[in-house]
């Protein structure tokens, strides 16, 4: 059974979520505060942690970027009621695999988790459609083209997610396996987090959108 | 409407101030430099001290902020305080109030006044700058001489006067006496009051702020939560009612300010906010790149509004999905639902909706549209636009 450790200073939402995840997961433990979510995370090493993004004392990033330097296999999730870029683009780039907002269905939820133990990236449409939106325009010579563009497969891969299509329905449009699917989406994550594009930053910063 | 007033009432000034602005304030509203004010003030001691006093409290405190003042004397006005200014000098002569030497003294007191001065041009009025033309951070050439020839009149009445020194020693000594009685009696008074009237001002800042959340608040998240109290049958208005109150405070929380980015984003935006409200089914939108909207991108928003109307009314899917592309050679939009599909082949004869308002009114503006359905995967439509060249 897949491990999953909680951390969010919202206690009505914080139970809820427990009590949906209950049965089908095993519930390492929960904080509601930074400091107190990056020992316990260390003490429970859990397969996946769920965490807010906005929280006194640092927020989600303090608690990722602490539990990475340590234990590198945790494997994050966002979870936060803002889906605003310069959020977004922050917490991918400081390790979580993936990010979902609030209202996502229980079931969409259960389902990203499982992906994420899995090694898979969890990108929702606004995702897809925040990250071509960074990686749309040329760069001048001296970047790094393996990380700072995305091949056409990619882009098309992303848009296709924007779209809101299943990665079953990707593999069969593109005629790819799903495994194909996600490893595209995975080398997506991996330049949207190793990638040096300066426009990255201010992309999100001056980009203040829902 | 504050300027309105402000032009009326004498008020006093909330940034351009000392002590409680009064000062600032009557220089603002005779469109003089403030530093004249003050001098004339101080220049007639107790009695500028008791005027100060009498207009502090017959004045109102203006929140109108008077830095940048660009409002300046009409000749009228500055007549009338020329004749003011005569008036109340030759009065207290009269009445033998005031010692020789005050005189002297303003003269003294008004070319420091204009050679201390560093305000800018634009703050300046004619007046002012009659006696120093151009000014920039150090005295100019105009402001010393004028500032010098005030100052060397001063001294020389005030030496030129029969006894005047020893009188005036004897003066100052008994006005100082009595400075230091008044600053004791007065100024604790006049410093609580300073203070009150700050707390006072940023009181009312903050209520005022928090009275326009208030308002938002009350129009917005408490109608809606209203509305979700009286449909509780209802799971769909809810969940609808719910996004779309979503969506609108989010936009108030986040967007103000960032007024430039795409009005494509925007209306498209707007378009499936009206869409979800009216057919209660969430539409998700992404929009990538921006655009500004002429005719053809309102064709392209219109034939996207009406294939979110189709899919919602139609297909019996849960959510919607819009996602837009703006690149530098076309707009695609993509309307996909994962409904129960239809054959689009069978409907176009008999449908306005898709014949018209979408396939034909991407046509008419130099676009197309194709709609893929079927009952497994459900209905995407793709409308594409060709962005017309810069020159055309």
């Amino acid at each position: 059974m897949i491990s999953v450790f909680l951390v969010d200073d919202h206690e009505l939402f914080l139970s809820g979520v427990r009590a949906e995840l209950e049965g089908d997961y095993e519930v390492a433990g929960w904080a509601s505060d930074v400091d107190e979510a990056i020992e316990r995370i260390r003490q429970a090493n859990p397969d996946v942690v769920l965490v807010d993004v906005h929280m006194q004392g640092g927020g989600g990033l303090a608690v990722v970027a602490n539990v990475l330097e340590t234990h590198p296999d945790t494997r994050f999730l966002a979870l936060s009621v803002s889906d605003a870029a310069e959020d977004v683009i922050a917490m991918i780039r400081a390790g979580a695999r993936g990010y979902v907002t609030k209202s996502i269905l229980p079931a969409e939820l259960a389902d990203s988790i499982t992906r994420i133990h899995e090694g898979d990236a969890v990108f929702s449409p606004r995702l897809a459609g925040f990250v071509l939106d960074a990686f749309s325009e040329a760069l001048p010579q001296e970047h790094d083209p393996e990380l700072d563009q995305l091949t056409n497969r990619e882009k098309e891969v992303l848009r296709l997610i924007a779209r809101g299509h299943a990665y079953k329905s990707i593999a069969k449009r593109l005629s790819i396996s799903v495994k194909t699917v996600e490893s595209h989406v995975s080398a997506v994550l991996r330049k949207l987090q190793l990638s040096s594009r300066y426009e990255l930053a201010r992309w999100a910063s001056d980009r203040r959108i829902v | 409407m504050e300027v309105q007033r402000d032009r009326l009432a004498l008020a006093r000034s909330s940034s351009d101030r000392w002590l409680a602005g009064v000062a600032g304030g009557l220089a603002h509203r005779l469109g003089v430099q403030t530093v004249y004010v003050r001098a004339t003030f101080v220049s007639f001691l107790l009695i500028g001290f008791a005027a100060y006093v009498g207009l502090l409290l017959l004045t109102i405190d203006s929140a109108v902020d008077t830095s940048e003042d660009g409002r300046e004397a009409t000749g009228q006005e500055k007549l009338a305080l020329l004749m003011l200014a005569l008036g109340g000098l030759l009065l207290v002569r009269e009445l033998d109030l005031i010692p020789s030497f005050i005189v002297p003294a303003a003269f003294v007191l008004f070319g420091v006044a204009a050679l201390w001065d560093r305000s800018t041009p634009a703050g300046r009025s004619k007046l002012t700058r009659l006696v120093a033309p151009n000014v920039g951070g150090a005295p100019t050439l105009g402001r010393a001489i004028g500032g010098g020839l005030l100052l060397i009149i001063g001294v020389s009445l005030l030496f030129s006067g029969t006894n005047v020194v020893r009188e005036a020693g004897k003066l100052v000594t008994g006005v100082l006496i009595a400075g230091i009685g008044a600053a004791v009696v007065f100024g604790p008074w006049l410093y609580r009051l300073a203070k009150e009237l700050s707390a006072e001002r940023s009181d009312r800042i903050r209520a005022d702020t928090r009275a326009e959340v208030a308002a938002h608040l009350h129009d917005s998240v408490l109608q809606t939560l209203a509305l979700i109290q009286r449909s509780p049958d209802d799971p769909r208005k809810m969940v609808t009612l719910a996004r779309s109150q979503e969506r609108e405070l989010r936009n108030w929380l986040y967007r103000t300010g960032a007024s430039e980015h795409s009005e494509l984003e925007a209306a498209v935006l707007e378009a499936a906010g009206r869409v979800e409200r009216d057919h209660d089914v969430p539409i998700e939108v992404i929009v990538v790149g921006t655009a500004a909207v002429d005719d053809d991108v309102e064709a392209l928003i219109g034939a996207t509004r009406e294939a979110m109307v189709n899919a919602a009314k139609h297909s019996g899917a849960d959510v919607v999905s819009v996602y837009i592309e703006a690149d530098a050679d076309s707009i695609d939009a993509w309307i996909a639902d994962q409904g129960r599909g239809f054959d689009p082949a069978a409907r176009t004869g008999n449908g306005v909706g898709i014949a018209g308002s979408i396939v034909g009114r991407m046509e008419r503006h130099g676009g197309r549209a194709t709609i893929e359905s079927n009952s497994e995967d459900g209905t995407e439509v793709h409308l594409s636009l060709p962005r017309r060249a810069v020159a055309e």
